[in-house]
């Protein structure tokens, strides 16, 4: 029996204003993708391609291929300069085998990016910060 | 009952004004055993259940054409090999209720070939498990369904040596077609490992009809590897093409490469030129 197998691209989009949707990210993967890699690399991709989650706020996004193709995708990321029509750039973050993965990544990859932005915040504001954060998380 | 031997492509489209000068063109590129197709479309979709199947309703399925290629004809084209033509019907079917087949099976089993393209998937579940037609080969158009197939069907029709084709002719011309075969392949590959697969022109344009030895590139263009040891071809269900020498020839070389289990390519790889 032979099993399909997929991998969870964890990607951040860029865009330079407004938000990105999810067919527009869809469609601009795919468009990468033809230009370096020609019908054979759409056809490959196909099969098991789609954008599987978009975090508007973060910009983060899931990008499911099957396993093999997902080079190809992989590959044709940094070439993309326009998602819907405005300039956007992506970066490849993580590559999981399953979305629970990518999640576990997803998790530390966020909590990483907000001790980071704690630290620059002025005393006050941060103290302010992690107050809110005791009350909506509890005491750790 | 008719063999195949050497190069075969299995699938010439050809309207019967200009069937005689396809076949001489097919032949006279290296191709000894040729399939002419017909195709018949039942275009009675599932959602008109309802309705009532008038007799107007049911396409006609018409008698295999007859070609017959005098000697003189062959010697004026160079054909030296004597080739075999074998008649082929391809049906595509939407609705797996409909008497369509039972009405005319007795027309369809004068054919040596018998093709289906479902394009839903409860007639392609039809199709696979369906007794009152022997089917050969199974013709699945990506553009009509889309990329989602039910795997266990798929399989199913391995395990009952059904064959699945990718044509090539399309491609050559259109992206989209391109694109859409490709899809196709990988599709079948990963749901058994491209086990039954063979590839055909489907053409019924002389200039798009490639060179039976360059197979190769065919293989190349869908992009699925091969193992060595696991050839499908021995166990073809079609009496017609089961004892085709090269398949015997075959099982004691072990090579890599990256192909596809095909009729049509096959010999390609052990000729000496």
């Amino acid at each position: 029996m032979v099993r399909f197998k997929r991998r969870y691209l964890v990607v951040e989009v860029v865009p330079e204003s407004g938000y990105i949707r999810m067919n527009t990210l869809h469609k601009a993967v795919l468009e990468a993708v033809k230009r370096l890699h020609g019908d054979f690399g759409v056809g490959a991709v196909i099969p098991g391609f789609g954008v599987k989650y978009i975090n508007p706020e973060t910009s983060l996004a899931f990008i499911s291929t099957g396993r093999g193709p997902h080079r190809l995708v992989a590959s044709a990321l940094p070439f993309i300069t326009e998602v819907g029509g405005r300039p956007a750039t992506v970066r490849s973050l993580h590559r999981a085998a399953s979305m629970r993965h990518g999640f576990i990544f997803l998790k530390k990859y966020n909590e990483e990016k907000l001790k980071q932005l704690e630290e620059q915040l002025p005393p006050r504001e941060r103290e302010q910060l992690q107050k809110e954060k005791r009350k909506t998380l509890g005491a750790r | 009952m008719k063999l195949a031997r050497g190069f075969c492509d299995l699938n010439i489209s050809a309207t019967d004004t200009d069937l005689k000068k396809t076949l001489l063109k097919a032949l006279s590129l290296g191709y000894q055993t040729l399939a002419v197709n017909r195709e018949v479309t039942d275009t009675f979709a599932p959602h008109q259940k309802g309705k009532k199947r008038k007799k107007d309703d049911f396409p006609v399925v018409l008698p295999p054409p007859k070609v017959s290629l005098t000697k003189e004809e062959l010697d004026r084209h160079g054909i030296s090999r004597e080739p075999v033509i074998l008649t082929r019907i391809t049906i595509t079917y939407a609705d797996p209720g409909s008497a369509f087949l039972s009405k005319f099976r007795n027309n369809i089993k004068q054919y040596d070939i018998v093709a289906f393209t479902p394009t839903t998937d409860s007639a392609l579940k039809q199709t696979v498990s369906q007794t009152l037609v022997d089917v050969d080969i199974i013709a699945l158009g990506p553009e009509e369904r889309g990329t989602r197939f039910a795997r266990k069907l798929l399989r199913l029709a391995v395990e009952r040596n059904i064959y699945f084709e990718l044509s090539y002719g399309p491609c050559i011309t259109n992206s989209t077609r391109r694109q859409q075969t490709i899809t196709l392949a990988h599709i079948l590959h990963h749901s058994f490992r491209s086990a039954n697969i063979i590839i055909t022109s489907q053409t019924n344009s002389v200039l798009y009809h490639l060179r039976a030895r360059e197979g190769l590139s065919k293989d190349y263009l869908c992009g699925v590897q091969q193992t060595p040891n696991n050839l499908a071809l021995k166990k073809l269900p079609m009496p017609e093409v089961q004892d085709c020498p090269y398949l015997h020839f075959l099982e004691d070389r072990t090579w890599d490469l990256l192909a596809v289990r095909t009729l049509a390519w096959v010999p390609v790889l052990w000729t000496s030129e």
